[in-house]
């Protein structure tokens, strides 16, 4: 059953041509392959990600970690492209948990993380491939990482990075390698027996290993693609132990199989205006409508009161001890917010973790759960933020969600400039700018050679 | 910011786990010769599958590789893969400068399993792919520094892979979750040399999904552990 399953979307896969693709969807793949480029490229200026990339370069390997100087075997090239692309917590993701029911409202999956660094490691020493392939194998095998994740029900403080995106991995490796629509089945089946268990609670506790999960996904995918080529499979019904009995309790075989190639999962997911946990983006877009142009003087702020779903204010440590604590820590991010005007690549740094008004706003900043908004989990974030300034002035906003979510898509400006600040700080600006023209044109690029040259430093 | 136990919070889980460390005894050491000569023996000839070990800072590839030939070529069982991924680990490490520090690795290794593994009968989808890179990662961990000890295994533990089940004919599947222990356990040790942080209720959250009470003493002895392997892995030399 479960072969049977992979195999129709492996042969949606394989056969679907962009010509087949509607061009708002196919905009959307656009838009989310450079915004996951751009989370990569913005993780690779992280200093324990260079030191990892460092550490595993070797000159004799064709494979370029992406947003670096160096090379390596396309395992570790895939395993550091997934740590990048986590580390900012600037990845997108599905938006509504299935059937609408699932609390908390973890995303439905992270494919993009998962397949885009496999996909660039084994596209590396490929002279033939142009952009129109790699953005067709980028959008078919995020709509089955989309579907699988939409279909299944993980369990309960389990996170999606490391599951069900191994397989998404694995099929954009095996059609990078033109593999036949069985092998390509086999390798999503083994991939996906082969899951981390990833806790939820990793995260919010600040334990960077959360960023190597995808990475590990990402490889075990590549792994699984190149295994199935030699015939080995996974163990029979493997699928379905892992998502159906497993990791997650129930597959929904409709959203899994129907209306492939009409209807697109993947142009649901959101992309992230912040980089950090997606529960705290109502609060920040909330206060982000509150603020003047420039960064706020935080000092001038006298308190912060946060009222959202239930999920968003768990997230209430005020002392976050590592940057991936605060990207999930309200009262951090919200304060960042005021200090920086932006919450990304600056709020999180090691200069602001130690800024002393910041962390005095983050005491000042109060988190409440409003009953009225947990009710309105899924389908609804409704979130209040009121402000009340030194002088006495009080400001108040509130929002129903998320900016970024297909309902409020970034625009292509934000989009665009998200890529050239993340991008920038690994490649440099020229490096960065180059980049964006050659992703404007991907699907005319007759080799990639170009993109790839532009990706490292 | 992490905290002395090399990991995030105040939970100290991996001391019980690390108080097992100490010098090899004789009969360790006998038997941990002849298990690293016999999996070098199987290693020789690697599958076709597995990544090419030229070029590899930090050896997870080459603990890959090692573990998933070798694994294959003594028909997985549940018995030997713990001791064909911790081996592996050891003969991969590229610190470890000569045979000694890879027995002590090893058997350091085995004594770690023999504390974390359930009583009884093992479970090749279950067992495999797991204890073996907390062991692993543990054994080739620097030997006198607990705390790198320490946030090797929250790493190592954290890498883990959910139990499946399996069948008589997945032997290659299984020297696959076998490759990824071995990898996990290296790959530990550079995600903590690069300054990555473990999870410090990682290890006893892999006891409580694979069903196992965290809380017991010692289970098995390295020797036990050892001949139980040493067996299944001479017998595949020959």
């Amino acid at each position: 059953m479960s072969e049977q399953r992979l195999h129709e979307l492996a042969a949606f896969a394989a056969q679907t041509s962009l010509r087949d693709v509607p061009e708002a969807v196919l905009e959307n793949a656009r838009r989310s392959f450079t915004d996951t480029l751009a989370c990569i490229l913005g993780g690779a200026s992280m200093q324990p990600v260079r030191t990892l990339a460092s550490v595993l370069h070797s000159p004799g390997h064709a494979a370029r970690i992406i947003g670096t100087p160096y090379r390596s075997h396309p395992y570790h090239a895939a395993f550091v492209g997934g740590v990048a692309g986590t580390w900012m917590d600037a990845d997108s993701g599905g938006t509504k948990h299935p059937a609408g029911g699932r609390v908390p409202p973890v995303p439905t999956a992270h494919p993009a993380v998962h397949l885009l660094p496999a996909l660039l490691a084994a596209v590396g020493a490929d002279r033939a491939m142009g952009g129109e392939e790699l953005l067709r194998i980028y959008l078919v095998s995020h709509e089955a990482g989309a579907r699988i994740g939409s279909a299944t029900r993980l369990l309960p403080g389990i996170h999606p990075h490391g599951v069900h995106g191994t397989s998404s991995a694995a099929l954009a490796v095996g059609l990078a390698r033109k593999l036949e629509t069985a092998a390509l089945a086999r390798s999503m089946e083994l991939a996906t027996a082969l899951p981390l268990v990833t806790a939820l609670h990793v995260a919010m506790s600040g334990a960077t290993v959360r960023n190597a999960y995808a990475g590990i996904g990402a490889r075990n995918g590549m792994m699984a693609a190149e295994a199935a080529t030699h015939g080995v499979s996974a163990p029979g019904g493997a699928f379905d132990a892992v998502l159906a009995r497993g990791l997650s309790d129930a597959i929904d075989e409709v959203r899994l199989l129907a209306r492939l190639g009409d209807d697109w999962e993947s142009s649901r997911a959101y992309i992230k205006p912040h980089a950090c946990a997606r529960w705290i983006h109502p609060a920040l877009d909330a206060v982000a409508s509150l603020l003047p142009p420039e960064p706020l003087d935080p000092e001038s702020v006298d308190s912060i009161e946060v009222r959202t779903f239930r999920f968003a204010a768990m997230m209430n440590d005020p002392h976050p001890a590592t940057d991936l604590g605060a990207k999930f820590s309200v009262p951090y991010s919200v304060a960042a917010l005021v200090c920086y005007g932006r919450v990304e690549l600056e709020a999180f740094s090691p200069v602001a973790m130690a800024r002393p008004d910041l962390r005095r706003l983050a005491e000042r900043v109060r988190v409440l759960e409003d009953p009225e908004y947990t009710a309105a989990l899924p389908e609804r974030r409704p979130t209040t933020v009121t402000i009340h300034s030194r002088d006495g002035r009080v400001a108040s906003s509130s929002v129903e969600g998320g900016r970024g979510d297909p309902e409020d898509p970034l625009t292509q400006e934000e989009l665009e400039g998200k890529f050239m600040r993340l991008a920038g700080a690994s490649l440099g600006a020229e490096r960065a700018a180059q980049s964006l023209q050659l992703l404007r044109r991907l699907p005319e690029l007759p080799s990639l050679d170009p993109l790839l040259e532009c990706l490292t430093p | 910011m992490s905290q002395p136990d090399g990991g995030v919070g105040a939970v100290s889980a991996v001391d019980r786990l690390l108080d097992v460390l100490g010098t090899p005894g004789d009969e360790e050491r006998r038997l941990g010769v002849r298990i690293l000569k016999a999996v070098g023996v199987l290693a020789a000839s690697p599958l076709p599958f597995v990544p090419a070990a030229e070029g590899d800072p930090g050896g997870s590839l080459t603990a890959q590789s090692v573990a998933t030939t070798v694994a294959l070529a003594v028909r997985p069982q549940a018995d030997v893969l713990i001791v064909v991924e911790i081996a592996a680990a050891a003969l991969s490490a590229p610190w470890l400068a000569d045979d000694a520090a890879r027995l002590q690795a090893l058997v350091a290794g085995l004594r770690i399993a023999g504390r974390l593994l359930p009583d009884g009968v093992l479970d090749a989808g279950r067992d495999s792919g797991s204890w073996g890179a907390i062991a692993g990662g543990v054994g080739v961990a620097p030997r006198d520094d607990r705390e790198e000890q320490a946030r090797i295994a929250y790493i190592a533990a954290s890498l883990t892979l959910a139990p499946v089940p399996v069948a008589d004919n997945d032997d290659a599947y299984l020297a696959m979750r076998s490759g990824h222990a071995a990898a996990s356990a290296l790959l530990a040790v550079t995600l903590a040399s690069a300054g990555f942080v473990g999870d410090v209720e990682a290890i006893d959250s892999v006891h409580e999904r694979l069903g196992v009470a965290s809380e017991s003493g010692p289970r098995r002895g390295a020797v036990e552990l050892a001949r139980a392997g040493l067996e299944l892995l001479e017998k595949a030399v020959r």
